[in-house]
């Protein structure tokens, strides 16, 4: 069978697939005014390049664009933007004090993992990624991947633990306060 | 008892972040694919953008809830670009029409043609101008498929690239398509823009915020388009006029330009965005509309849309017995898209 010509329509059909995806990929690395610039850059890249948009993995083919472009362009805006979230979060529900609490302990354990670390979880844990499609966007072979998520998932654990972070008990104001001071 | 896989994903940031709307969508990917014609080079014979007829509606609705106060009252067009369009208004005319003819619209053009990897302008790459010419014939009714013809012509010059004889061809039909749409889709639907001056320039700048360099250009880039389509009927021309007296900067900067044979005046905004200046053309005789042109300041070369409507009763034969029947399917809620079976 044939390859799906990239046409225009093709486009349709992979924003409309993918670019919820693509624009939470981006909401959880860079400030929320431009996750729509990263969408649109993502996009346009994966248009520019259609002819080696992979058919059956297209996701994390646009996931790996999106690092790069994330990487070169909006570096400096990703670094306040989790901070920024994790306030926001935590004054938009505020009957889910508990939940909010802890969300915001696993953000800060996460700030302190390496960036390799750090983004190797996120890649699981948030994109929903498998080991192999984890490898694609890294550039890594798979059974690196499932090593390294390992080892990044045992040494968050050790954070938390160390940090005596059973989750609703351990989110008074205190350790609040004390998160969004540090990030 | 929460173990650290939930937590994790408990701690998403983005668990809640929505899907993109309709509408949306249709501007990313717009701003999307103008961004690729804006990095490559102008568009070859202009396809209609087959997506956001009922997304560009349901913004348009929106635009009107949300800014009804705008209107006129700012600084707008110079003195002599106002004395154009108004002549355009009045040359704005229409014949009678019967709901089962159609208008047949012939956009000549000189387009860009390009080889190699580059894009427009690369040393590496090899860039000729040649003629081509679109014919498109809309239902009048609206409630019929649009037809499309397309013919390539001869090379005008060689823009750019290592120096090469010029290409000999002749006229040649290079593509007849159309759709199983009931009708025509195209990316702001001029049916439900309003014929008012007033409530149309609100919609039209509420469909240029966020998009181009300025509101004040896209809005003229927007008008443009819709004049390029064909599809504006009188009164909707008319009313894209007064929209474009009310727009700053729009001035008449070439009082003596030839398009398609014919003799015509020059509007447009006179500082170039992007490399590229557009202009819209009047007949200097009888003051209509008559297309339009964008130069590119590198690599110097111009193009041009020289645009004419005429009613006819039926689509031309060899069309019918040989277009291509693209199939169209709605995406993402609005959205149009088509490809060929």
């Amino acid at each position: 069978m044939g390859m799906e010509p990239r046409d225009a329509a093709w486009l349709g059909h992979l924003f409309t697939a993918h670019s919820r995806a693509v624009r939470a990929y981006a909401w959880r690395r860079v400030h929320p005014d431009d996750v729509d610039d990263i969408v649109a850059d993502v996009f346009g890249t994966a248009w520019r390049e259609r002819a080696r948009v992979p058919t059956e993995r297209a996701l994390p083919w646009l996931y790996r664009t999106a690092a790069h472009v994330i990487s070169h362009h909006h570096r400096a805006a990703a670094r306040r933007t989790l901070r920024e979230q994790r306030t926001a979060a935590s004054a938009d529900t505020p009957d889910d004090t508990d939940a909010v609490a802890d969300s915001l302990l696993v953000a800060a354990a996460l700030d302190q993992l390496v960036d390799a670390d750090a983004e190797i979880l996120r890649l699981a844990y948030w994109e929903d990624l498998a080991p192999s499609d984890i490898a694609m966007v890294l550039g890594i072979n798979p059974g690196s991947a499932r090593t390294r998520l390992t080892r990044a998932r045992g040494r968050l654990r050790a954070i938390l633990d160390t940090a005596g972070a059973g989750p609703p008990e351990a989110a008074s104001p205190a350790h609040l306060r004390l998160v969004k001071d540090a990030s | 008892m929460t173990t650290l896989d939930e937590r994790l994903r408990s701690a998403d940031p983005a668990a809640d972040v929505p899907a993109y709307t309709a509408v949306e969508a249709d501007l990313l990917l717009g701003r999307v694919l103008d961004a690729a014609d804006t990095d490559t080079a102008p568009a070859r014979p202009r396809r209609p953008l087959r997506c956001g007829m009922l997304a560009a509606a349901a913004l348009l609705a929106v635009a009107l809830i949300v800014f009804p106060g705008l209107g006129f009252g700012r600084e707008g067009a110079t003195a002599a670009a106002s004395g154009v369009l108004d002549r355009a208004k009045l040359a704005a005319v229409d014949p009678p029409a019967r709901a089962e003819q159609y208008w047949k619209i012939t956009t000549r053009s000189i387009i860009n043609e390009i080889t190699g990897e580059g894009s427009w302008g690369d040393p590496a790459s090899t860039t000729w101008l040649r003629h081509a010419e679109r014919t498109t014939w809309v239902a009048v009714d609206g409630s019929r498929p649009t037809w499309f013809r397309d013919r390539l012509g001869p090379y005008v010059r060689q823009v750019s690239g290592p120096s090469v004889d010029l290409p000999t061809v002749e006229w040649h039909i290079s593509d007849m398509w159309t759709t199983n749409l009931p009708e025509n889709a195209s990316p702001i639907d001029v049916r439900l823009l309003p014929r008012d001056p007033g409530l149309l320039r609100t919609a039209l700048y509420a469909l240029a915020a966020g998009r181009g360099v300025s509101a004040d250009d896209q809005v003229v880039n927007d008008v443009a388009g819709i004049l390029r389509q064909g599809l504006a009927d009188a009164p909707l021309r008319a009313a894209l006029f007064e929209v474009l007296k009310t727009v700053p900067g729009v001035d008449l900067v070439d009082d003596d330009v030839t398009l398609d044979g014919r003799q015509g005046l020059a509007l447009g905004r006179p500082e170039p965005v992007g490399g590229r200046t557009r202009h819209l053309i009047f007949d200097r005789a009888t003051g209509e509309f008559i297309g339009e042109r964008v130069i590119w300041s590198t690599p110097g070369a111009t193009l041009e849309d020289a645009i004419t409507r005429e009613l006819v009763d039926a689509v031309d034969p060899d069309v019918v017995r040989d277009a291509v029947r693209e199939e169209c399917t709605a995406s993402f809620g609005a959205g149009v898209w088509c490809r060929r079976p």
